[in-house]
């Protein structure tokens, strides 16, 4: 329980403090416009992904909001 | 960063085909299809649509064999499901953000679930940061095909996200998810050696879970990228898990990309895993399932996209995967009778209409 309360307060705290680091302007962000540098390129394969390994494993969530699930065999 | 909505006029379509093969035990073959419809300047919708077939053998129980062996019980080849699913997101745009609510539903032949998850994306720092805040809810009910049960199984869950551009060639995405389930949690397919008496899988009513997930992406000359992804997870039943993730995404001539995919997975047991019980436990509280041990995981995979100047992309994606006790890499691992292997190939196809 310690480690889940210490990452929840650290969260909290980037959360807080994070954006005052940085002020691209948007002809800067070329690179970063490339698909392949978005956090997640390709939802739905990530949907895929994560329903196969959750169906074997018992770690889920942390990608996005969590919603229902499924009756995995 | 910051999410955007569609382009007037602009209606994405994406299909994938799934084929999933477990060594000796299941078969997946699944198809989906997403769909997007612009709405106005200020609205749209994103639709998605499943459906599964499933069909094979998964394991039930395990008995002590000679020696310090275990024998595997599975169900034979007599396993068949169907899922279909959909869900509807709909966005609208705000001065500096989006705002995002997702009813949706999935329909097993031994399991229902309806839900609900809202999110708001909030731009800030001219799009240098982006804010995420959500929460979800699921009803669902589990049945279980050959047996008389219809129990109930509740979820509620809380999700923050900050996603910061680190310079113009590195961003880092952070997220917390907070989720409690409860109701009937157990497996109604699987069974526990208790004292030689096979007993119904038991899992606790409630569970409470932590996932923080840290994601890293830097661009790397030429036309590179390397995504860096760390998941740690934990929840009351005293399963901790540990995710680590990359991908080298590489940019070939003529709009080919090439991605290599690595993923090392590593959990700690349930506090009431164990393969079969020699004494009852005073809670009654027992599972054998596997999926609650301490084991594990190694993906690896490949994947290859052709983006056509028509507004056309086609993708496959191959991925193969093996779950055993001693891949574990720290701490006590769960001694299993088989280790379980499994080839994904993924092939879609996306068109902006």
């Amino acid at each position: 329980m310690n480690i889940r309360n210490a990452i929840i307060l650290a969260t909290c705290f980037v959360l807080l403090s994070s954006g005052c680091a940085i002020d691209l302007k948007p002809w800067e962000r070329g690179v970063l416009a490339k698909p392949h540098m978005s956090v997640e390129r390709d939802p739905l394969q990530r949907t895929i992904r994560e329903q196969v390994v959750t169906s074997k494993e018992s770690s889920s969530g942390g990608f996005s909001v969590v919603g229902g699930g499924c009756g995995c065999n | 960063m910051g999410a955007t909505l569609l382009d007037a006029g602009d209606i994405p379509v994406t299909y994938k085909r799934l084929s999933y093969e477990e060594d000796n035990l299941m078969e997946v073959e699944a198809d989906y299809i997403n769909l997007g419809i612009p709405i106005n300047s200020k609205n749209d919708l994103l639709v998605a649509l499943e459906y599964e077939t499933m069909s094979g053998a998964s394991p039930i129980f395990y008995t002590p064999g000679p020696g310090d062996e275990i024998v595997e019980v599975t169900s034979g080849a007599s396993i068949t499901d169907e899922r279909t699913a959909v869900s509807f997101n709909f966005r609208h745009l705000t001065d500096n953000g989006m705002l995002s609510i997702t009813p949706a539903g999935s329909d097993e032949n031994d399991y229902e679930s309806y839900s609900v998850t809202t999110e708001y994306q909030w731009n800030r720092n001219n799009n240098n940061t982006t804010y995420s805040v959500g929460a979800g809810y699921a009803d669902d009910n589990v049945s279980a095909t050959g047996q008389d049960l219809n129990e109930d199984k509740e979820g509620a869950s809380l999700f923050l996200g900050v996603t910061q551009v680190l310079d113009s060639h590195s961003l880092l995405q952070l997220n917390l998810s907070l989720a409690e389930e409860s109701g009937y949690l157990s497996d109604p397919y699987k069974l526990v050696l208790v004292d030689n008496a096979i007993l119904s899988d038991n899992r606790p009513e409630e569970r409470g879970q932590t996932a923080f997930l840290m994601r890293y992406i830097n661009y790397i000359e030429e036309d590179a990228s390397l995504h860096l992804a760390y998941r740690y997870f934990d929840d009351d039943w005293g399963i901790k898990g540990h995710t680590l993730e990359t991908s080298w995404n590489q940019e070939l001539s003529n709009n080919w990309l090439v991605s290599y995919n690595f993923r090392y997975y590593q959990q700690d047991k349930a506090e009431f895993y164990a393969p079969f019980f020699s004494a009852p436990r005073p809670d009654g509280i027992y599972s054998s399932d596997y999926r609650l041990a301490s084991y594990g995981s190694v993906l690896v995979g490949f994947k290859l996209e052709k983006t056509f100047s028509s507004n056309t992309s086609l993708d496959i994606n191959i991925e193969y995967y093996t779950r055993r006790g001693d891949l574990k890499i720290s701490g006590d691992y769960s001694t299993d009778p088989e280790e379980l292997t499994s080839t994904m190939v993924t092939f879609g196809i996306s068109h902006t209409f």
